[in-house]
């Protein structure tokens, strides 16, 4: 066919054998490197064509429509990627054991209890002959005090013990990791317990009002503020200043700016001022040139009556002084 | 060192403003070359374009000053003059009063003046206002407040309080630690 012709052959000539772990998919070459890159190309090419030739050799399976080689076990061992662990430190009585070359002597996991007649675990849940589980303890002849509960001695020996063990053993991984076990009740605060509001100081309260009024589905943006309240503080928001050495002269220009600014202000003030200072003089007399000129306001129903009903109780009241005057000189 | 804020520069205009008016447009854009405000450990400078870009060479730590100190920014962001800044204050002042010799050591002991101790005093010196203080031969001795306005001083006894201190030259010395 004409194909063949165009492809090289399959069949590869080295001048030195390489080395073909099929079970790596590795083939290392051994020839000595040129620095020819056609050559390189051709080689890296004719390697390939050696290693799949070996494939090829190998056993075949058909799984379903494709056609799989079963590898051999590989026969080059690839180097470690990490680097090898570091032996766990001794713990401090591994240590005293070795100086006093103690040796470790293993238990067996079941031991015979007598009293149910059955194996049970010689440690842990369960198992035989439960000091703790006595249903009857001898007060021993001399107690200091007899009447104190032993049963409930017992179970503080243990918790004590493990408790005990524990220590010892967060301090042999303190130890592994060049730290110290502090001493003491744990001065970690409580996870969920929140401080006492009462406790709180003044900037704790802000805080957490401020954390409050945030915490809405839209962030707190639409939260309207009380009279009085001060802006959040810690809005998350990052100071940002200007360059240092930016030009001096736009900042001039905005320094100018602000200026502006602070003058419009000021005259605002000073007019009030003024107007303040002025005052009671003034406004007396635009009271009273609204009086006559201005547009009078229009009555309401409500004073009205009001007017009426003042007029009604004067009327009252003079002739019922009236009438007491007769009265009186009756 | 870095340039004020917005908020900032707008509390620093507002306190030169007090005492020196509409003038501080002339120390911020000058004639005789380009200067800056800025900001280094809460407290502002104000110096040459020139002598800000080699001052910004030098870490933050290590620098003390540079320029002239105008004041500082408590930790409550509000803005105090130091007495540093009188050497731009007093050719500008709007309101001044001139002391009587016999007042002027009162003053620069960190005293409030008296009418008694007023030798003269601006015209048209509202009440509340920031004036500067001179002696009688024209030397800047400090700033303060006016407590009563120029009208109400010429009808007050001369016990009554007409000027709250601020700050004045003494504090070189009484202050010498903390101005820069």
């Amino acid at each position: 066919m004409d194909l063949i012709g165009h492809f090289p052959s399959t069949e590869v000539q080295k001048d030195v054998d390489p080395m073909v772990d099929v079970g790596n998919l590795l083939l290392i070459d051994r020839q000595p490197v040129t620095s020819d890159s056609d050559e390189l190309k051709d080689r890296a090419r004719n390697n390939t064509q050696l290693l799949l030739n070996a494939i090829w050799q190998l056993e075949r399976q058909q799984v379903e429509d494709a056609v799989v080689a079963i590898l051999p076990a590989p026969t080059y061992r690839l180097p470690r990627e990490k680097i090898i662990p570091q032996p766990r430190q001794p713990t401090k009585w591994e240590l005293y054991a070795k100086a006093k070359g103690i040796k470790k002597r293993t238990k067996d996991k079941k031991k015979f209890d007598d009293l149910t007649g059955e194996w049970k675990p010689t440690y842990g849940y369960r198992r035989g002959n439960d000091s703790t589980k006595d249903w009857v303890i001898e007060i021993p002849q001399n107690a200091a005090d007899p009447m104190k509960d032993f049963f409930e001695e017992r179970i503080e020996a243990k918790k004590e013990r493990v408790a005990k063990n524990e220590m010892q053993r967060l301090k042999n991984i303190a130890k592994q990791l060049n730290s110290t076990v502090k001493k003491g009740e744990s001065t970690d605060k409580l996870i969920g317990v929140g401080v006492n509001p009462m406790e709180k100081t003044k900037q704790q309260v802000r805080f957490a009002a401020d954390r409050a009024r945030a915490a809405t589905a839209s962030a707190g943006k639409f939260q309207e503020t009380i009279k009085g309240e001060k802006p959040n503080v810690k809005t998350g928001k990052k100071r940002k200043f200007e360059p240092n050495e930016g030009k001096i002269t736009e900042e001039n220009k905005r320094a100018l700016q602000i200026f502006d600014k602070i003058k419009a202000k000021k005259i605002k003030i000073i007019e009030e001022k003024a107007a303040e200072i002025a005052g009671p003089n003034s406004s007396d007399e635009g009271k009273k040139e609204r009086g006559k000129k201005g547009k009078k306001p229009a009555r309401m129903k409500s004073e009205v009556h009001r007017q009426q009903w003042f007029k009604n109780k004067i009327k009252s009241k003079k002739s019922a002084s009236a009438r007491g005057g007769r009265k009186g000189k009756k | 060192m870095r340039p004020l804020t917005e908020e900032e520069t707008e509390k620093v205009l507002g306190k030169l403003t007090y005492f020196i008016g509409d003038n501080v447009a002339q120390l911020i854009d000058r004639s005789d070359g380009n200067y800056c405000f800025r900001n280094h450990k809460e407290r502002v400078y104000y110096c040459s374009e020139k002598l800000m870009r080699q001052a910004s060479v030098i870490a933050r730590e290590p620098l003390l000053a540079f320029g002239t100190c105008l004041g500082k920014f408590t930790k409550t962001k509000k803005f105090y003059l130091h007495i540093t800044a009188l050497d731009y204050l007093a050719p500008y002042a709007k309101n001044r009063v001139w002391l009587k010799s016999q007042a002027e050591q009162q003053f620069l002991y960190g005293n409030n003046i008296l009418k008694s101790g007023i030798g003269r005093m601006s015209e048209a010196t509202p009440s509340n206002a920031g004036v500067v203080v001179f002696s009688m031969t024209d030397t800047p001795l400090g700033f303060g407040v006016s407590a009563k306005s120029t009208q109400d001083c010429k009808k007050a006894d001369p016990t009554a309080v007409v000027l709250l201190h601020q700050c004045d030259l003494g504090e070189y010395i009484r202050s010498e630690a903390t101005l820069t």
